[in-house]
């Protein structure tokens, strides 16, 4: 038996095959995603979604009408195309102009609403697709059995792709779109049609998505949760290829495939980190991908994120807020049940935390939930088998959190915008799978019964009242740090940076320093909440280290009000508070609460304190 | 390269007392920047005299912004070397050449919009002062710079401004502002990227003044397009085109060049 | 993403004039026991709550995953096994209302147990049943025994739950991994079938699953060539059957349940393991049979406790189950339903709801009804009965859509589970 590095030719050959099909699916989705990008500067989050929806419309057509999966291949893909149309027409067209974070957090919102509509009419469980009768059986190959069907995928999903490149890259229409992304106004004043141009960019994008959907129809789940299986790793893919860049999605979605099953042959606990590994690698050394042009982000005209707030509140309303909440958090738990409220505690500060980030610095990190788990891990550990003191328990989450932050930060400070959030997912990513293999973590299961342990020795957390206050101590404390870096001299130039950042390096700030060390205060908090959170619940679990937990936070502060100190706490209270209120319906919590992130981002990007402060310096101003 | 020896006529104390040749405060030699297939600028070399007010023109295109943005390091060159005060800063970041007294303003006015006019200065002056890093202390040490704060303010004329967000006043006054904030670092060398860009008349005049007043003990290297304003302030002038300097001297001299005047052959000259 | 979403159905069985507990009674029970709780002070595991009035709610929580993987296995087919099984409690003789929350814990450890904390502590349940998630069930088990409630597990599969970590606490009605697997095992090796590689879903319940598998095909005589843990909810199963396909063993063991088991049969057809290679699932329900129609599922054999087909009591109760589903319930229904009426039994025979003394009732009452002629509540908290070997038949042996399964044999109680001494349960008095 011949081997390769130990293993066995014919496993590697298997391995490396099924990698090679797997990349067919990843490129041709990448290749939906660059296109969107490349041309739009849309990071479209729904693009799992509109995935699962050809997969669904095939589905559909078979079992509504009958109609076969050759007819389907087109069908379903310009059914999807018409989805993209409206989402573009009457969501994506409105946020254009804005900061590009606000595009993901909008098709963000729609993926959570699609798929929890699919999850609410079919389950996550999944429908049957038979593969065609003309595609079924398979070729005897000496070191497998090969399906006859996967080879048709990868035969098509090429044809795709290439036609695809050759159209955009050496057609009329291609260079009609290229010079609409590239400069709109130029284009309309030589007679192109631009917007349309640009729903039909996108339709085409998310139509490549729903034939992949159809094409995995037959051999994967039909399951409204299957596009949010690949979607991180097909971001992962196109960070990797080169954002705008077509080719390079191609060409890494096959790559990805089959480093992806070589890793599976020597080494397959790693196999779900190795993109994200690569995507680390990648964006060091070569910041815009392998392939990629990077777009000029000197010059973005659109205004920050977060910095729409005005200066914020004065001492003085700040000083009512923080009593008022206070006050009301020692009231409530004569009314509400107090796990519940200190459920909110954990999320408010671990908001908050993440706001310092987004609000005050301009950095979306989509990976926070790394340091909110970790810290929970930490801190679970901590009690359960070292027995530490609680507040040590919590501190070591603290810390935890700051190391991790500070490793992050080293590596995607020197980002900004998108590529700085798709960093912190790779990494958070990372964060998740180790949490999954790693023996301390107790993987799916968690690690559970953990005691809430004495207080300085003497004060037992098991008895609520106690548990209550510690939790009401670390959330005040918590927010008062917040609140003390904020206005302080640090927070002075960190305002500064996100008000201009040229301007602050000219003046000698040397902002990367200043960015990292405000990451490093965030994670810190954030691993402290985490840490709160674990001894709460005695119970810390992979939950805690999601992307959609990291998601979570920033709808939270979104919804709350970035830049606001009060923002993330109501933030947190209402998403908290909602999901809770609206458990007992029959409807998922997911699709209203994707909902009122649309809402929020197309509306409301003020936040509810955000406009409440709005309304109050109009009323002054109108007073005056 | 001709030199006009026009800096006694300014009264530049540090060449008259010392009685030998100004020292260079700036030295450019052979900078050029190549983007892919292009090169926007072609072996740039530079000399700036200590307390000169020196101009660096050319027709659109020319190179200026790019030459800018190397001696600033805001981007890196492909080759060359800058030397500022006897020092070689090729090789360091951009923080760190304004820390060794090398400012630049912007050509759109850079200031921090949803800050005071006050607070904008303060944060000039925060670093020097050690006030910067500190997380745990309250904002409220910064009024410590207030004074200071103030008569630089005062200095630009927009003592009475001090509460206004920056976003509130004119265009003009926040280019004062900026100057005032580059002027708060104590810089050595300051580096004006057009900075008559966008004013109006009357701005205009008001901005020659406060470049003239603040060029005093310092050495000052502006982009500019506006040429009578340059034939106004600037003693010594460079002139690029393509990426190449053409030309060097005084305004006369350099009105007077004809490959210059081609250069700008179908522009409006001022 | 979602957090807890609690279903509260109020189920009240409950004649015209007795007595109905209202909101604002409900409040002051919750507020008086934490008031309760709180003045009692140092744990909660000692908490002794008082006895409430005898007409007072029995309340049971059913929690299990009622959207994801595993909603087919148990789902909201279980919530209509245990309104049966309340219908036909009171059927005979007013007694006190009964009420059923219901949620869905997605199959994520910290909603499980975050729900069933609130449930113990705030919302007044007396027993939670089902589960469906052996790490949540593990969570569970601790928090019973801590709050001094009860809970019966009839879909999570961890044998653990009668073996290291039983309770006093805690039944398991359902069957088990060590039930699943040995018997299969054990036919297998006398096929001569020896050698196996395992695929694990990667959890307490893959875990489980495949360590008493392996020490089945141990104590027989076989060999375990590998395993690859896979994670819960895989869509695409191909490298991993291709790392069993390499390894040439004689078996692929598929330790997973639900749609993943669906989803990997299916791929493995695909991928042309079988004949070349026997397919074993250990823990394969009816519905999963159903979902993978027979042309896939043909041949399969693994245990059952129970069929609707198997007699005409099963027939008769899974009639009246379909009639509300639409679909025929899994043994595990069966069991659940089993199990509800036998505890409402002992909570009417003992007058309380206080569970030593339940449980005291439910073990000194013969359990006999149409789940199982003979079940025996052991020490340990196991509660066995004969089960039975099955066979999914051919196309062409089926007469309806439901007609799946044929009994091969049966094997007796004593032999069907793990013998009560070796599961290493702090219970079972040493001899």
């Amino acid at each position: 038996m011949v081997t390769i590095f130990g293993v066995p030719a014919a496993a590697l050959y298997g391995q490396l095959l099924v990698g090679l099909i797997n990349g067919s699916f990843y490129a041709l989705l990448s290749l939906g995603l660059a296109v969107i990008f490349g041309m739009l500067n849309v990071i479209n989050v729904a693009h799992g979604a509109m995935y699962m929806l050809g997969a669904f419309a095939a589905w559909f057509l078979l079992h509504m009408f009958g109609i076969s999966y050759w007819w389907a291949l087109g069908l379903a893909p310009i059914a999807v195309a018409l989805v993209g149309v409206v989402i573009e027409r009457t969501t994506l067209r409105r946020v254009a102009h804005l900061d590009h974070l606000y595009g993901f957090l909008l098709t963000l919102g729609l993926a959570m609403v699609i798929e929890g509509l699919f999850r609410y009419w079919y389950g996550s469980s999944g429908q049957p697709y038979a593969i065609p009768s003309a595609l079924a059986g398979g070729i005897k190959l000496p070191f497998m059995f090969l399906p006859i069907y996967r080879v048709w995928v990868v035969v098509v999903s090429l044809v795709v792709c290439l036609a695809t490149w050759l159209v955009i890259e050496r057609t009329h229409i291609g260079a009609h779109l290229r010079a609409a992304t590239e400069n709109a106004v130029l284009s309309q004043a030589f007679g192109l049609n631009v917007p349309l141009l640009v729903t039909l960019t996108y339709a085409g994008g998310v139509a490549l998505a729903g034939l992949a959907g159809v094409l995995a129809a037959p051999i994967y789940q039909v399951s409204p949760l299957m596009g949010s299986n690949l979607i991180i790793v097909v971001f992962a893919v196109v960070v990797v290829g080169g954002m705008g860049s077509i080719l390079g999605s191609i060409v890494t979605g096959y790559l990805l495939g089959i480093v992806e099953g070589m890793t599976r042959v020597y080494y397959p606990e790693a196999s779900s980190i190795v993109i994200f590994v690569i995507m680390v690698v990648v964006l060091m050394l070569r910041p815009a991908g392998l392939f990629g042009r990077e777009k000029d982000s000197a010059a973005n005209a659109s205004p920050p994120i977060g910095a729409t707030q005005a200066t914020g509140m004065d001492d003085k309303w700040a000083a009512i807020g923080a009593l008022g909440v206070v006050a009301a958090l020692i009231a409530a738990p004569a009314l509400v049940y107090p796990v519940f409220l200190m459920k909110l505690m954990c999320f408010a500060l671990f908001a908050a935390a993440f706001n310092l980030l987004i609000g005050f610095v301009g950095l979306l990190s989509f990976g926070h939930a790394a340091f909110f788990g970790s810290g929970a891990y930490i801190a679970a550990y901590a009690a359960k088998v070292w027995h530490l003191d609680p507040l040590l328990c919590v501190l070591a989450g603290t810390a935890t959190g700051a190391v991790l932050g500070l490793l992050f930060g080293a590596l995607a400070i020197r980002r900004s915008g998108i590529y700085f959030a798709m960093i912190t997912l790779a990494l958070a990513q990372m964060v998740y799978f180790i949490a999954l293999q790693a023996p301390f973590t107790g993987g799916e299961d968690g690690i559970q019964d953990v005691p809430r342990g004495m207080l300085f020795g003497v004060l037992d957390l098991q008895h609520p009242v106690a548990m209550y206050g510690f939790v009401m101590a670390v959330f005040v404390v918590g927010m008062a740090v917040l609140w003390r870096v904020v206005r302080s001299p640090f927070g002075q130039v960190l305002k500064a940076i996100r008000e201009n950042e040229a301007r602050a390096i000219s003046l000698g700030y040397d902002v990367q320093r200043f960015k990292l060390k405000a990451f490093v205060i965030s994670a810190a908090l954030a691993g402290a909440a985490g840490g709160t959170k674990a001894l709460v619940f005695q119970l810390a679990s992979l939950t805690d280290v999601t992307w959609q937990m990291s998601g979570d936070v920033v709808l939270m502060t979104l919804m709350g009000g970035i830049g606001t100190m009060l923002g993330p706490v109501v933030g947190a209270a209402v998403v908290v508070s909602l999901e809770n209120a609206l458990a007992g319906l029959e409807f998922p919590i997911t699709v209203l609460i994707g909902a009122i992130f649309i809402a929020c981002v197309l509306l409301f990007r003020r936040g509810i304190v955000g406009e409440v402060q709005q309304w109050f310096a109009r009323l002054s101003r109108v007073s005056n | 390269m001709p030199v006009s020896g026009l800096s006694s006529m300014r009264g530049n104390p540090a060449g008259d007392e010392r009685g030998d040749a100004p020292a260079v405060m700036l030295k450019a030699t052979s900078l050029t920047k190549r983007f892919g297939g292009f090169t926007a600028l072609d072996r740039f070399d530079l000399s700036v005299r200590q307390g000169a007010i020196h101009a660096l023109i050319g027709p659109n295109g020319a190179g200026k912004t790019t030459a800018f943005n190397l001696l600033t390091k805001f981007h890196e060159p492909s080759e060359g070397h800058i030397v500022f005060d006897g020092e070689d800063v090729t090789a360091l970041r951009p923080a760190a050449v304004s820390r060794k007294g090398l400012v630049r303003s912007f050509q759109i006015s850079a200031t921090f919009l949803q800050l005071t006019v006050l607070e904008n200065v303060r944060i000039a002056l925060q670093r020097r002062a050690g006030l910067a890093d500190q997380f745990w202390r309250s904002d409220r040490v910064l009024t410590t710079l207030d004074a200071r704060a103030r008569a630089l303010l005062a200095d630009v004329n927009l003592d009475g401004f001090a509460g206004r967000l920056a976003v509130d006043l004119s265009y003009g006054r926040r280019r004062a502002l900026e100057l005032a904030t580059t002027i708060a670092l104590d810089p050595k060398m300051l580096l004006l990227d057009e900075p008559m860009a966008g004013l109006g008349h009357e701005d205009i005049q008001a901005i020659v003044a406060l470049v003239r007043k603040v060029a005093v003990g310092r050495t000052v290297l502006m982009v500019e397009h506006n040429l009578s304003v340059v034939s106004d302030l600037c003693d010594t002038i460079t002139v690029l085109q393509h990426g190449k300097v053409i030309a060097e001297g005084g305004y006369a001299a350099i009105a007077g060049d004809a490959r210059v005047r081609e250069a700008y052959l179908g522009t409006e000259a001022a | 993403m979602v957090r807890a979403p609690v279903q509260g159905v109020e189920l009240n069985q409950r004649p015209a004039g007795s007595r109905f507990a209202s909101e604002e009674e409900n409040m002051q029970m919750m507020i008086s026991r934490r008031a309760l709780l709180a003045s009692a002070g140092i744990s909660l595991m000692a908490a002794r709550l008082p006895a409430r009035a005898a007409d007072a709610p029995i309340r049971i929580g059913v929690i299990n995953d009622l959207s994801g993987p595993y909603s087919d296995i148990a789902g909201k087919g279980s919530i209509e096994a245990v309104r049966l099984a309340i219908e036909d409690f009171g059927k005979d003789a007013p007694g006190r209302p009964i009420e059923v929350l219901t949620a869905d814990h997605q199959n994520k450890t910290d909603i499980g147990i975050a729900i069933a904390r609130e449930w113990y502590d705030a919302k007044g349940v007396d027993l939670i049943v089902d589960v469906a998630n052996s790490a949540i069930a593990l969570g569970i088990q601790t928090l019973a025994r801590e709050r001094n409630k009860l809970v019966i597990f009839t879909s999570a599969a961890s044998s653990d739950l009668t073996g290291k970590y039983c309770s006093p606490n805690g039944l398991s009605w359902g069957s088990d991994n060590w039930s699943n697997a040995t018997a299969l095992m054990r036919l297998l090796l006398q096929d001569k079938v020896d050698s196996f590689y395992f695929l694990t879903s990667d959890y307490a319940f893959g875990h489980s699953l495949e360590s008493d598998s392996r020490a089945a095909i141990e104590a027989g005589g076989g060999k375990t060539l590998g395993s690859t843990k896979v994670p819960l909810n895989s869509s695409d199963f191909s490298s991993f059957l291709l790392t069993a396909q390499a390894s040439g063993a004689k078996a692929v063991v598929l330790a997973m349940t639900g749609n993943d088991l669906s989803t990997a049969l299916k791929q493995a057809t695909e991928f042309g393991i079988a004949p070349g290679q026997h397919l074993a699932t250990p823990n394969t329900y009816l519905s999963d049979v159903h979902a993978l129609g027979l042309d896939v599922g043909k041949n399969l054999t693994f245990m059952q406790s129970w069929y609707w087909d198997l007699n005409d009591k099963s027939r008769a109760w899974s009639k009246r189950y379909f009639e509300r589903m639409s679909r025929m319930p899994n043994d595990n229904h069966a069991a659940l339903y089993s199990a509800v009426l036998h505890y409402l039994g002992g909570v009417k025979t003992a007058g309380s709801n206080e569970p030593a003394a339940v449980l005291k009732a439910m073990r000194a009452t013969p359990i006999s009804d149409m789940f199982a002629a003979k079940a025996v509540i052991r020490d340990d908290g196991r509660v066995v009965y004969d089960r039975y070997l099955v066979r999914v038949k051919n196309p062409s042996e089926s007469k309806g859509p439901w007609d799946l399964l044929h009994i091969v044999s049966k094997l007796d109680a004593d032999k069907a589970y793990r013998p009560v001494a070796d599961g290493g349960c702090s219970l079972v008095a040493k001899k």
